[in-house]
């Protein structure tokens, strides 16, 4: 069958609609398609099965590891979005007394921008502040042993306490490609902070930049 | 199904109102948001149980904390097409294989560890990791397409029942339901060379 949405293959969806055997509809036209559908099938089935089971079970079960962790967990995460751009406001602040008294000092003895404590080994490279799309996050950066990455993404001009528009699983390497369907949730102008946690969870260092890409 | 706590009389009628709430901070919906996550930990021993318990216990409870996390900062993916439950369980069951597959333990269903199939049976039983490309491939579809194939497989409906559902025709619940498997196929092939064939070894 060919094309996503050509013709003749929605002519052949139509006609399985409308047919009382609409696997063999579909074998007329290509016996490899109908086959691979049937079986298909099954494997939804299988799928479904499982999760009707697996939820079932879950509901059938009185206690399991981590119940009293739900709280404590979502009350820290509740913080946390917060916690960074308080500290941002303050770094900023500092960051602008520094400036206006010792204006002609070199860069190097200004603290960096998005920095919670001591001295940085994380600079975010892209996107920066004039990309042409948000397809690759990179940064560099040092992990602790048994640590992890996270990266989160924000509108520019989404309220403070705005939860992130998209989130990176746990990351080892200083790259992430969200999918086509995340950079979709993006707006053109963003900021995106990468957070450097221990083996235990606890956050280690955080840096946040903005970036813009240019419409479509 | 699942009668997880207890629901706030809150304005919002269903899970994604109450989620888009909750995602503008407002204490109620947070409040109700976390009592309906109160399901994690024991839909992880679910999925966990299936596949003959690979996880201790100090392991599991790092991984319902890093589920809880993640599925906090991901709030705003949820799009309603299903319950906010069966979302959080495709959560648990996706993070647990990937937490897995990491460590190198990724074992198949203990229905298939208890006795070897015989080899017709073994073609049938699909391994837990063609479960995880179906979540994944399902995600892509368009949402009316994901809408009438999860509601035929995965909550067993009919096809007027799932117009009833969705406020069309049954004939439109058909022509939407095998246009989305016409696209399962085709991201499930592209996933692996035959992963249709190998899913129901």
């Amino acid at each position: 069958m060919n094309g996503k949405n050509s013709p003749d293959r929605e002519e052949i969806i139509r006609r399985m609609a409308e047919s009382k055997k609409p696997l063999d509809e579909l074998r007329n036209v290509d016996l490899e398609a109908a086959e691979d559908l049937e079986r298909l099938m099954g494997l939804l089935d299988d799928t479904g099965r499982e999760e009707r089971h697996n939820m079932a079970e879950a509901d059938a079960t009185r206690s399991a590891p981590g119940d009293d962790l739900v709280d404590v967990t979502l009350k820290a995460v509740r913080q946390r979005p917060s916690a960074p751009r308080r500290w941002t406001g303050l770094l900023v602040a500092a960051a602008l007394l520094l400036f206006a008294g010792l204006w002609w000092m070199p860069s190097k003895t200004t603290p960096p921008q998005n920095q919670l404590l001591g001295d940085s080994e994380l600079e975010l490279l892209s996107p920066n502040a004039a990309s042409s799309e948000f397809g690759t996050f990179e940064w560099r950066g040092e992990l602790p042993e048994g640590g992890w990455y996270e990266l989160y993404v924000y509108g520019a001009e989404d309220p403070v306490t705005a939860a992130p528009r998209i989130a990176s699983p746990h990351l080892a390497e200083e790259r992430w490609q969200p999918s086509a369907e995340e950079q979709a949730l993006l707006p053109d102008a963003i900021e995106w902070e990468v957070r450097v946690l221990d083996r235990s969870g606890e956050l280690i260092e955080s840096r946040r930049v903005s970036a813009s890409r240019s419409s479509p | 199904m699942l009668l997880l706590g207890t629901m706030s009389s809150l304005p919002p009628k269903d899970d994604l109102e109450l989620i888009q709430h909750a995602i503008r901070q407002e204490p109620e919906a947070v409040s109700a948001v976390i009592e309906r996550l109160r399901c994690v930990p024991r839909m992880l021993s679910a999925c966990a149980a299936r596949l003959n318990n690979p996880l201790d216990q100090e392991e599991q409870r790092d991984l319902v904390q890093e589920i809880l996390l993640s599925i906090w900062n991901k709030l705003g993916q949820y799009g309603g097409r299903a319950r906010f439950e069966t979302w959080v369980y495709r959560f648990c069951f996706l993070e647990l294989r990937w937490h897995l597959r990491k460590r190198g333990r990724l074992p198949r269903l203990i229905d298939d560890l208890r006795e070897p199939p015989a080899p017709r049976e073994a073609q049938q039983t699909p391994s837990a990791l063609d479960y995880e490309h179906v979540y994944q491939a399902l995600s892509k579809l368009d949402e009316d397409e994901a809408a009438v194939v999860s509601r035929k497989h995965f909550e067993d409906l009919s096809f007027t029942e799932i117009g009833e559902h969705l406020g069309i025709s049954a004939n439109t619940a058909k022509t939407r339901y095998y246009r989305g498997l016409l696209k399962l196929r085709e991201q499930l092939r592209s996933h692996t060379d035959d992963p249709i064939s190998e899913g129901r070894r």
